[in-house]
């Protein structure tokens, strides 16, 4: 039965309706518009029957100052989430606008790893490389020793992200979420207690709808089949281009507003690090702009358009991130660091990484566009 | 392809709709007799499961009625609802008795040595 011949069919005639079935509509409302004309009279029938039946006695009095219980108001926001994107019954648009959240939030996860592998090859780079005692980062050990094993933490923390990657490609929801907590946390706390002010609340509400991002995923039950991840490669691999080409423009950007530090090339590492770091809070930011840009725009139903919408938002969600963030980079200008002879190599070997993070991406970007096809077409 | 494994609040679902058809609050109802008040469905969760079985063939509307000026929509069975059941009970029953099989094997050496022992702790005590 279509929407539309059951919305018809629900056309009954009101009867007087009670506080507490107000308030039961109300909750209702959380419901996509199509699963209401659907349901609606259905659902309150049976919530009034529920609760005829629990205390038949007070029921007059129920229907008075009634109120949905914790409960029920739990399992209704549940299967809003479900009637929006998980049920197949709802419509195109709808479906559409969940796979191009979901390889959003996929897309972001990529970067995220992407930037865990990065920080910690300029990590070992850096543990390795004949810098002197004051530049070479310290090993873990020497950071529990140092720091505590809560700075450890903080500064280790964002290898969470590569193990969430691959749960997540396996559907592993809950070890995802604790991968993410793990990752998160360090972050929030460091960023709260910053005293960066009011400027600490945007990267706080940031991290914390990234983590619910997460939970919505998980509740939703993320699931990858193998043909919808070789999709997913496309939008990994546009995050990983957009990401290499904003980091070589940021780069060149410090280079020309500080050309005297070209040769500190110490800090042009830890600059690029610090700036593959920040990626969880570009990421993030492109999670929320896809969510609220999909949310507010008319989708067709194809199935690349999820793609594309997804490539999109991220791409756009970062390039905007990377405009109005500009207040991380002012604290990373190079401060007084010695020259070492090491530094055309490390410079080479910063261009090579991003020239090879192009190149991967160009591929597996090109390899999926072709699968996509393929699987469109069959 | 692995066969699918449906949830206890599923089974006592589907459990309920085997006899009769029945509209969402008997479902309900029925699911929390049937399992002694075990199970007791949410609404959300109740109609979460009505529409993934309704899209697998599981169940389908079987009539509607208005009743207090709200509409009632009675659901059914279907052949592939039946057959699906019938492989959970299969499945179920099936783990119960390998799961009976192996506590009676961890639990006869003890029943055996508590026997054997059984006299001689009779003789001790008095």
């Amino acid at each position: 039965m279509s929407a539309r011949d059951s919305s018809e069919a629900n056309a009954v005639p009101p009867a007087e309706i009670s506080v507490l079935e107000q308030r039961y509509r109300r909750l209702l409302l959380l419901l996509p518009r199509h699963y209401r004309e659907l349901r609606e009279d259905e659902i309150v029938a049976t919530f009034l029957a529920a609760q005829r039946a629990r205390d038949r006695e007070n029921f007059d009095i129920a229907l008075r100052y009634g109120a949905p219980s914790w409960q029920e108001k739990r399992s209704i926001m549940v299967l809003a989430m479900r009637a929006r994107w998980a049920v197949d019954e709802s419509p195109a648009r709808s479906r559409i606008r969940f796979q191009a959240a979901q390889r959003a939030v996929f897309g972001m996860l990529t970067l995220n790893a992407m930037a865990a592998v990065l920080a910690l090859t300029a990590h070992i780079v850096m543990s390795v490389a004949p810098f002197d005692a004051e530049t070479r980062p310290l090993l873990p050990g020497e950071l529990v020793s140092t720091i505590g094993l809560w700075g450890a933490w903080q500064n280790y923390s964002y290898l969470a992200w590569l193990a969430a990657l691959p749960l997540v490609l396996v559907g592993r929801r809950w070890s995802l979420l604790t991968a993410a907590i793990i990752a998160q946390l360090p972050s929030v706390t460091t960023v709260t207690r910053s005293g960066f002010g009011w400027l600490t609340v945007l990267p706080v509400a940031l991290w914390l709808a990234l983590g619910v991002v997460l939970v919505i995923m998980a509740m939703c039950g993320v699931r990858l089949a193998i043909t919808r991840l070789k999709l997913w490669l496309g939008t990994a691999a546009s995050a990983v281009i957009f990401l290499a080409l904003i980091q070589t423009i940021a780069y060149l950007w410090m280079l020309s507003v500080a050309p005297a530090h070209l040769a500190e090339v110490p800090n042009v590492l830890l600059l690029y690090s610090a700036l593959a770091a920040d990626d969880t809070a570009w990421s993030a930011w492109a999670v929320v702009l896809a969510a609220v840009i999909v949310a507010g725009r008319r989708v067709g139903a194809s199935r690349d358009t999820a793609t594309w919408l997804a490539i999109t938002y991220l791409a756009v969600g970062l390039l905007l991130l990377r405009v109005s963030s500009g207040w991380p980079l002012l604290t990373l200008l190079p401060h007084h660091y010695q020259l070492t002879s090491s530094a055309a190599i490390i410079i080479a070997g910063v261009i090579i990484h991003i020239a090879a993070l192009l190149t991967v991406a160009l591929i597996s970007y090109r390899r999926s566009r072709r699968t996509g096809a393929e699987i469109n077409n069959a | 392809m692995t066969k699918p494994v449906v949830s206890e609040q599923t089974f006592f679902v589907l459990l309920a709709l085997t006899h009769q058809p029945l509209h969402g609050y008997a479902i309900v109802a029925e699911a929390a007799t049937l399992s002694n008040d075990r199970i007791a469905l949410p609404v959300g969760t109740l109609y979460g499961i009505l529409d993934r079985l309704a899209a697998s063939g599981a169940i389908e509307v079987d009539r509607e009625e208005v009743v207090d000026s709200r509409l009632r929509r009675y659901y059914r069975l279907t052949g592939d609802g039946r057959r699906l059941l019938e492989s959970e009970v299969a499945r179920q029953h099936a783990n119960a008795r390998i799961a009976r099989r192996r506590l009676a094997t961890r639990i006869r050496p003890v029943l055996q040595t508590f026997l054997r022992f059984w006299p001689a702790l009779l003789a001790k005590a008095s």
